[in-house]
């Protein structure tokens, strides 16, 4: 038990010290609680009468405050009480360092926890400062065992996948044949032997890639990071670790939370990745430049790039996966381009957690061949499983004007097909308003019933884990941060009412940053999702009964959508002839790679 | 080992400045730097504002908290990580071996900094200079030179700060008692060679100088008063001696130290003080000695502007000519180039 004298030094504010004294009364310590009119004298005198452990002060800040308190601390310390008495400062704007700069033994601040305090009077030892996150990594997809709730959608999904899959197995195209070549390379120990293979891969590359990994002739705005800024990275990890653990989660089953990386340069991903980590950000999701759809082949090495969109190759993977907290999940979007089999393939040499590959929304609204991106996409779900890394499904179509009973049922026949080789599928919904949703007024109402209706509907068809994005309050952002950051907290709210497992966020400043984003804007969602999931808890929002007249629609017409798939000869076709969304919806099967698969 | 001490009379009064001039005066001397409390930093705590930095030539001595000098634009040497506490880690004595920025956040108590000494006097170093914090002093009456920083940040009223460095001049002008610091560690009076105890743990109210009035022998020259007291109690005091007048021959009260005479109240109550005192035939004499060496104003201040705080100055001139005018010792305005000679 410790002696323990508690000092409002502030005529008005002092809940919190008072909060702290009932805390520190629970865990059986002796505390003596002072007025808050007393003079610093005599408070000396009383710290000096007895013999208290700990003195702890709490006090507001102000221009002029720093000078009592800096005077109060003398007083004490002239006084000999500081010999046999801690003396600790709590406020709100208290930081360790300003704590230093009074004189104090120890400060504690606004992100102080209870636990943190007693374990201080108690002399324990806390995981805080400097000891990392203190978090084990999440398996988003263990829970689930993708049973189907839905007979006559399993069917539909069933017939569709095994269709597909048969008729992919004679077929094969250039980006499959470099990711095999790509994992020989990476095998091989022979230098003779790496060379030879080398020459196999650039036969398949085009020459834009050749160029830079054989004369460093790069694309323009790319060039290989610097030994220094490496090292200047490698320091500034070393002494800058996330300190005071911050965890975004108020209750256990609230959904994780990830941000896109994507800036161009590693470096500067990495330098903002750390900062979101001290706020305590789940996961990243990885995003290329878009010029590297186009190309077939990769640019090897540790690479930045002047425009958005950062570069694909196992050194910037690794480089991301080694600057991390261990804890942290890293996905890397593959399904969009010529270089998905090869992109997983690298991602899962280099320890990333998960990967991105949508058939469906990867060929409509991403550019790439549907024939090509089928062949490449199974291929690339394969080597997903068996690198063990879960597979997240964007439905990122509805963006371009796809109804979303189109999008969502792209997404689940993603599952099947994942399901079918032996991977972890995670459907990713959008929580968006898009533009079918403004177009015919679905959201009019409310933003929660459509939502809603998307997870209720999936959740009723197939036991799987539910990713809303990408990011979730797409196209309800304005200019306005505050209004920005607003809008991902509602959604955020609304995410953890309906026990999805993991949302992604983009920053406040993601649609209207005219450049790179800047960290403080990803610190305003983080902080604006982490009070959202405290002012929500284990409540949930209470849709109109709208949202179950959405979630019967979308159910209907999902298994409308892939009966009309299920016709057709193979998913390639299905899309080619828009039936997962067509030009009316905004939607155009992507050309890169057609004519490619062998 | 010479040790020097930076006090600020407030925030923002120049105490980084002081010192970044400090280091500049004394190269090729072997020193070693340490402070109170927490200096140096890019940014202030308080007002936001931009702040001078500190910086180290190769060679200097630095004692600083782990986490700074892990944190700092130099390189260096850890010389001895040592068991000193702050709250931003245990204190580390490094050499710097190649120059750079380094934040100041050293012992920050009395028995702390006397601690940190007895190691660094160990190092062979000529000077120690100790940055002040805030407004903070009290353990800044172990060093053997003080230089006072006074500015807009404490008053925007020259004429005041003028004032308060007349009465810290006089404050420190005051004798040496010429008493070994360990011979007393309670309030005592001294009757002949006798010393008598008083059990008084502080000296700061009505009710304890009601005690050490009825404690007082019939016989006593000096009153030894070796722990906090307020300048309300030792007034009450004096007030109580003079009243008795020449029956009580108490002529001298002994105090630890000028820095305790100055942390008992404000210094414009001082100066009331010493002037009640000037009439009476009792003198205030120290059992710490630290000199005045010089005073350093600055005419920059924080000042508020629509909740937030810019710069605002003093007339710079008006402010140098007052100070000069009243003191004997040097000023320099912290914000010309000035060098101390030591």
């Amino acid at each position: 038990m410790k002696k323990i004298l508690c000092v409002p030094f502030d005529p008005v504010h002092d809940v919190g010290i008072k909060i702290i004294k009932a805390e520190l009364d629970k865990y059986g310590h002796d505390t003596k609680l002072l007025s808050p009119d007393l003079t610093p004298e005599a408070i000396v005198k009383i710290a000096a009468s007895d013999k208290f452990d700990f003195i702890l002060v709490s006090r507001t800040l102000g221009y002029g405050v720093a000078e009592l308190l800096a005077r109060f601390v003398d007083l004490l310390d002239a006084a000999g009480v500081r010999e046999t008495s801690k003396i600790v400062i709590g406020g709100k704007p208290i930081t360790p360092e300003l704590a230093a700069e009074l004189g104090f033994d120890k400060g504690f601040g606004a992100n102080s926890s209870m636990e943190e305090i007693v374990a201080y009077i108690e002399g324990r030892e806390i995981t805080l400062s400097g000891q990392g996150l203190n978090r084990t990594k999440k398996d988003i997809a263990s829970k689930y065992d993708y049973s189907f709730n839905n007979l006559e959608i399993e069917a539909l999904l069933g017939s569709i996948a095994d269709k597909l899959i048969d008729w992919a197995k004679t077929k094969s195209s250039p980006g499959i044949q470099r990711a095999v070549i790509r994992e020989k390379i990476f095998n091989a120990t022979d230098q003779t032997e790496k060379d030879s293979l080398l020459k196999e891969y650039y036969a398949l590359c085009d020459t834009e890639i050749i160029n830079a990994n054989t004369r460093g002739k790069f694309i323009k705005g790319v060039r290989k990071v610097t030994g220094k800024e490496l090292e200047n990275l490698a320091n500034f990890i070393k002494h800058r670790k996330p300190v005071d653990p911050v965890k975004i989660q108020h209750a256990d089953n609230h959904p994780l939370v990830f941000k896109f990386l994507g800036s161009g340069c590693p470096i500067m991903d990495i330098t903002h990745a750390k900062v979101c980590e001290r706020y305590g950000i789940d996961g990243f999701l990885v995003i290329n430049p878009s010029w590297e759809a186009r190309f077939e082949g990769l640019i090897e090495g540790c690479l930045t790039h002047e425009n958005d969109g950062t570069i694909t190759s196992f050194d910037n993977i690794k480089l991301l996966r080694d600057s991390l907290d261990s804890s942290t999940l890293l996905t890397v979007r593959a399904h969009r381009g010529l270089n998905t089999p090869e992109t997983i393939l690298l991602a899962g040499l280099a320890g990333a957690d998960l990967a991105k590959i949508n058939l469906v929304y990867g060929s409509l609204g991403a550019g790439t061949d549907p024939v090509r991106l089928a062949v490449d996409g199974l291929y690339a779900i394969q080597l997903a499983a068996r690198f063990n890394m879960p597979f997240d499904i964007p439905g990122n179509d509805e963006l371009s004007g796809v109804p979303a009973w189109k999008s969502l049922a792209g997404l689940l026949i993603n599952v099947m097909i994942g399901k079918k080789l032996g991977a972890k599928p995670i459907l990713k919904p959008l929580f968006c308003y898009g533009p079918h949703i403004v177009i015919n007024g679905l959201m009019k109402q409310n933003y929660i019933d459509y939502n809603t209706a998307k997870i209720l509907a999936l959740r009723s068809i197939v036991n799987s884990p539910i990713w809303p994005g990408e990011p979730i309050a797409f196209m309800t952002q304005s200019e306005e941060r505050v209004q920005s950051a607003n809008a991902n907290s509602y959604h955020a709210a609304l995410a953890a009412g309906l026990g999805v497992d993991v949302i992604t966020v983009a920053s406040t400043d993601e649609a209207y940053s005219r450049g790179p984003i800047c960290v403080t804007s990803r610190i305003d969602t983080i902080r604006a999702i982490t009070d959202a999931y405290k002012f929500v808890g284990n409540a949930s929002f209470k849709p109109t009964p709208r949202a179950e007249e959405f979630t019967k629609m979308l159910i209907d017409k999902i298994t409308e959508v892939l009966t009309a798939v299920e016709a057709r000869d193979n998913l390639p076709g299905a899309i080619y002839d828009g039936l997962l969304g067509n030009q009316e919806d905004g939607a155009y099967p992507g050309t890169f790679g057609a004519g490619t698969v062998n | 080992m010479k040790s020097v001490g930076i006090i600020g009379t407030a925030k923002n009064t120049g105490k980084t400045t002081t010192l970044s001039a400090l280091l500049r005066s004394l190269k090729n001397r072997k020193i070693a730097v340490t402070g109170i409390g927490y200096d140096g930093e890019e940014i202030d705590n308080i007002t936001m504002l931009p702040k001078p930095r500190l910086y180290f030539e190769k060679g200097i001595i630095v004692a600083t908290a782990a986490k700074c000098i892990l944190n700092a634009e130099v390189d260096y040497k850890i010389l001895k990580k040592t068991s000193i506490p702050t709250p931003l880690g245990n204190v580390f004595l490094v050499e710097i071996t190649k120059p750079g920025l380094v934040v100041i956040a050293g012992p920050n108590r009395v028995s702390h900094l006397k601690e940190l000494m007895k190691l660094i006097a160990g190092l062979g170093i000529d000077l120690l200079l100790v940055d002040g914090s805030l407004n903070r002093i009290s353990p800044m009456y172990l060093l053997d030179e003080l230089i006072f920083t006074t500015g807009g940040s404490k008053n925007t009223d020259i004429k005041i700060l003028t004032d308060e460095m007349v009465t810290v001049e006089k404050i420190f002008s005051l004798p040496s008692a010429a008493i070994s610091p360990d011979s007393v560690s309670s309030i005592s009076f001294v009757s002949g060679s006798d010393f008598i105890p008083c059990d008084l743990a502080t000296f700061i109210d009505d009710d304890d100088l009601g005690i050490l009035k009825k404690c007082i022998p019939d016989r006593c020259e000096k009153i030894i008063i070796p722990l906090f007291f307020s300048e309300y109690a030792l007034t009450g005091l004096v007030q109580f001696l003079k009243s008795r007048g020449s029956s009580v021959a108490v002529n001298e009260i002994v105090l630890l130290s000028p820095v305790h005479l100055l942390l008992s109240s404000d210094f414009l109550r001082l100066d009331s003080l010493l002037r009640l005192l000037s009439n009476s035939g009792i003198k205030f004499s120290y059992v710490f000695t630290p000199r005045l060496k010089a005073i350093t104003i600055n005419p920059f201040f924080p000042k508020l502007y629509n909740y937030h705080f810019v710069a605002g100055y003093l007339d710079k001139d008006e402010f140098l000519k007052s100070m000069k005018g009243k003191l004997s010792i040097d000023v320099f305005n912290v914000k010309e180039r000035f060098d101390f000679d030591f």
